[in-house]
């Protein structure tokens, strides 16, 4: 996660602002991103996702530096501290007012535990509280902790494991690179790749700059996709729509039907066999190669998606050089899976022969419930997709 | 199996005169009702729907809904189940009454 703010601000370092109303203004600053919300965009509740930030440097007030973004303090204590005294962390933790933190601790057996966090200002103790008293029946407790006050700049952890000689506890800044949990309605998320429309940047110095690909809101339990564009300077530029991708350019859009999973299967009972597509995910795009003759493959999303309601499947990609079958590159939709890539096929197309880029429909129109989606290779060749939406 | 497309690309059983005559496997065991329910547009052809959107061949998918294609084939499906078990059912009575014939037959020859 790189930045928590306000909807419709500028905060933490981040260049740009969210604008969230329906209507889209005639103009706007540069780096403003207008979505068009459904849903009021609670307060910080709006969250970006950004694969080079998300991951970033922690600098402890001790002089060491912790790498991908990961708070830890782990310590073990002697029999005596465990019998007389507390253990503190050896370092000071640096952290921000507004966020949200997450600890853990596991015991090497069963026993009682106190686990307090000293907040400090600079170098001065602000205050002291205990945040966690477990009885003797745990090993392992997790929580969250949030500073109480603005001018707390770091913390350190002390913990108490009566009779226990072994304990790792560690704590660090929640949400970095996942979802918001619990998820209020009306979030909206960002998911960033390496290419895209358009490029803000992210921070007010350094010129970082993320590439957005697609806006989403949490409505009721689903993050629904949403209408986005940047303002540049001089233009809104379009980088997501309100169409459901299964991909993305290089998103694998694993909340739209799972994961893509690669697998071998025969093209029919006349086929001459099956063999595993190799599946490579590359800058922005997906590489499937059936590396055996005259075997086929499939690639697909692991959970069935539902169609109802859904009129087309768009898939669009390149064929770097023509493809040899082409009578079998196809993209299928089944009502099952079954022993064969024919088997139980409601729908599909195929991919045509020449080289080049491709942008085609499939008609779901007159399909309802839950359908699996995937492509389907035969013989030696390789497909690129690039992005598959749902409209 | 043949099937004949028309200008729509809608799939038919029986060609009018004015329907273009397509090969496919797709439709394989499946009924007439099922096959009727279908689009088949050729390789390098294209269908432009009434909203637009341009698809591109060869394409197969249905222009009902499925679920009553469904309907229709399983129906039909165990319609043949039905004539297999009667066809069945009459084999086997007239291999009975061959065995019946033989063997009256030599029981004949042996009381001679």
């Amino acid at each position: 996660m790189l930045g928590r703010t306000n909807a419709g601000s500028s905060a933490g370092g981040l260049n740009f602002r969210v604008i969230q109303r329906k209507e889209k203004p005639s103009t706007g600053k540069k780096n403003d991103i207008w979505v068009c919300t459904d849903v009021k965009i609670p307060k910080y509740t709006f969250s970006v996702e950004d694969p080079y930030l998300a991951y970033k440097d922690v600098d402890l007030l001790d002089g060491t530096t912790i790498k991908d973004g990961y708070i830890s303090t782990t310590g073990s204590i002697t029999a005596q501290q465990a019998k007389y005294g507390e253990v503190y962390s050896e370092n000071y933790i640096s952290v921000k007012y507004g966020t949200t933190y997450y600890w853990t601790y596991t015991l090497s057996e069963k026993k009682a535990m106190w686990l307090a966090i000293a907040e400090y200002t600079g170098d001065k103790v602000f205050s002291s509280r205990i945040i966690k008293v477990s009885g003797v029946d745990g090993n392992g407790e997790s929580g969250t902790y949030t500073p109480s006050k603005s001018t707390v700049t770091s913390v350190r952890i002390s913990w108490r494991a009566y009779g226990d000689s072994g304990c790792k506890v560690t704590m660090t800044e929640k949400n970095v690179g996942y979802y918001p949990e619990p998820i209020p309605e009306g979030s909206v998320w960002f998911t960033t790749g390496t290419r895209s429309t358009v490029a803000y940047n992210a921070l007010r110095r350094n010129d970082i700059h993320v590439y957005p690909l697609s806006a989403k809101q949490r409505i009721g339990d689903k993050w629904c996709s949403k209408s986005a564009e940047l303002y540049d300077g001089t233009d809104w530029i379009q980088f997501s729509s309100e169409n459901v991708y299964l991909y993305n350019h290089g998103d694998k859009c694993i909340e739209n039907g799972g994961g893509w999973v690669a697998a071998g299967k025969n093209i029919s009972s006349d086929g001459g066999g099956s063999n595993k597509l190799i599946m490579a995910l590359g800058d922005g795009s997906m590489a499937l190669t059936q590396s055996a003759a005259a075997r086929g493959g499939i690639a697909y999303k692991n959970v069935a998606i539902d169609l109802t309601g859904i009129s087309t499947i768009n898939i669009k990609g390149k064929k770097s050089e023509a493809l040899n079958n082409d009578a079998w590159t196809s993209f299928n939709v089944w009502t099952s899976l079954g022993a064969y890539i024919v088997s139980n096929r409601a729908a599909y197309l195929t991919f045509g022969k020449t080289s080049g880029t491709f942008d085609l429909n499939l008609d779901v129109s007159s399909l309802t419930g839950e359908c699996y989606v995937g492509i389907g290779l035969y013989n030696t060749q390789t497909l690129t997709i690039e992005e598959v939406s749902l409209a | 199996m043949i099937i004949y497309i028309d200008t729509y690309y809608k799939c038919h059983v029986t060609n009018d005169g004015t329907m273009t005559a397509v090969e496919t496997d797709f439709f394989d065991g499946k009924c007439d009702a099922y096959v009727e329910g279908y689009r088949y547009i050729p390789h390098g052809l294209t269908w432009n729907s009434p909203d637009g959107t341009v698809f591109t061949g060869e394409m197969v998918a249905p222009w009902k809904p499925l679920g009553e294609l469904d309907i229709f084939q399983r129906a039909y499906e165990q319609e043949r189940y039905q004539e297999i078990v009667t066809e069945n059912a009459e084999l086997l009575e007239a291999m009975a009454a061959m065995v019946d014939d033989v063997y009256n037959q030599d029981l004949g020859e042996m009381e001679e």
